[in-house]
């Protein structure tokens, strides 16, 4: 029974590596994801619902109301110091174009991650919808909570920040503008590594993608700086973010295809 | 017929079961939320079926959960399905009762060796990958997932001892 089991099991991976396994599997998750879209959305209220259980319910409204305000506060104001320096940019050059609008589609969370080591959410948009892998993924008004990492026909996995996979090359808005790269650690933190020491940083900094990788623009907000951890004749310091959204509420994201026109 | 209705009631119970696992991860607080729901099922059929045909069951059912893992593809399956191998070995030739701790002892070693072939795998694909291992950044998360599933295990064997007659202690065992 042994070695009739291993066989099996090596067949079923070579089988799927080849491809053959294709159409079972799309079987398979065309009957299970409507049943996980319900469970993580009752996951999901189920935490909203214990929010405002000790609160008066006006309370977590105008909670929610400030949450998202603060938001917007932070994009706006992030967008305000990108359009300054463009601005400077502009002058000093005879060719210019105005920022590209984005094209990006929308789509639902139906589930994430099931393994302890991971932290990822699956959204229902896979390649047939234009997805592909690597593609950044947004909320609300611009702030990026990751990558698409796998894609299938209906679906697609997205890598959060705070997956310890992840990696997203970033840029404090500080005087000096310094880039370093966004890590996770194990979901139990978001950092960003490799800010050269010599640059100054400060609790509160607002943090945003620096358009250095392909198929990631500029601009999109990540977090603002909450610890810094320097130490001494190191040539690198680090800082500890809070991202800018609760990433294990998120219900509706948007994925960037491409850099061109919008839709 | 009978045969096809069986294997298909299976499938529908496995299907069924998963979401249950997915419910689990998605609705449970935390610590809760780290209860491996698969496990307890799976040791309770290795000590109800006394049968091998557990471990295809549980070959086909983390074939589903591969579907949802982002790790490479055959971790979990290989890692899991080994490991109820395993387990239904050591539980014919190691116990002889049927007591709250045989379904206690069956899920703690399913979930140590799972756990354990999952994470050499792991890290050997990880590393391979990013050059690092964060040998602490794997306490945390199952630390919770081997305290509470054999707990969990325990307690439903013996709401079941005492309400089933496949469960009870005094049983002839098959093999």
């Amino acid at each position: 029974m042994t070695v009739a089991i291993i066989l099996v099991i090596l067949s079923i991976i070579s089988a799927h590596y080849l491809g053959w396994l294709l159409r079972v599997e799309d079987v398979l998750r065309l009957i299970i994801n409507p049943g996980s879209e319900i469970v993580y959305n009752w996951g999901i209220d189920f935490d909203n619902e214990k929010q405002f259980i000790s609160n008066p319910e006006k309370l977590y409204e105008v909670y929610k109301l400030k949450e998202e305000e603060i938001l917007s506060l932070q994009t706006a104001r992030s967008e305000n110091i990108l359009l300054k320096d463009e601005n400077y940019e502009l002058r000093n050059q005879l060719n210019f174009f105005i920022q590209n609008k984005l094209r990006h589609i929308g789509a639902d969370v139906i589930g994430k991650n099931i393994e302890p080591l991971t932290n990822t959410i699956l959204i229902n948009r896979g390649f047939e919808h234009g997805v592909r892998v690597g593609d950044p993924v947004v909320v609300g008004v611009g702030a990026l909570i990751g990558r698409v990492t796998r894609i299938e026909q209906k679906s697609s996995v997205v890598r959060l920040l705070k997956d310890q996979r992840s990696g997203v090359a970033g840029t404090v808005l500080n005087k000096d503008r310094s880039i370093g790269i966004i890590e996770g650690g194990y979901g139990l933190s978001v950092r960003m590594n490799f800010i050269p020491q010599n640059e100054e940083i400060k609790n509160g900094d607002i943090i945003i993608t620096s358009g250095l990788e392909d198929q990631v623009p500029r601009g999109l907000l990540i977090g603002n700086i909450s610890a810094i951890e320097k130490e001494l004749y190191q040539p690198f310091q680090k800082a500890v973010i809070n991202p800018a959204v609760d990433l294990d509420r998120i219900t509706v994201v948007s994925v960037i295809t491409s850099l061109g026109e919008s839709l | 017929m009978m045969k096809i209705l069986k294997y298909l009631s299976i499938f529908v119970l496995i299907v069924l079961l998963f979401i249950v696992h997915l419910g689990a991860i998605y609705v449970l607080p935390h610590p809760w939320n780290t209860l491996n729901t698969t496990i307890v099922v799976i040791s309770l059929l290795i000590i109800g079926w006394e049968n091998g045909f557990v471990v295809w069951v549980a070959m086909f059912f983390y074939y589903i959960v591969e579907l949802y893992s982002v790790s490479f593809f055959g971790l979990v399956l290989f890692s899991a399905t080994t490991a109820t191998l395993f387990t239904f070995w050591i539980y014919q030739s190691t116990f002889e009762k049927r007591t709250w701790f045989s379904g206690f002892g069956v899920s703690f070693i399913l979930v140590i060796i799972f756990r354990g072939i999952y994470s050499i795998l792991f890290l050997l694909f990880t590393f391979y990958d990013t050059g690092t291992i964060l040998w602490k950044s794997f306490l945390f998360p199952y630390m919770w997932e081997i305290v509470l599933t054999p707990i969990v295990t325990g307690l439903i064997f013996i709401a079941l001892n005492k309400t089933t007659t496949t469960f009870e202690s005094i049983h002839e065992l098959k093999y």
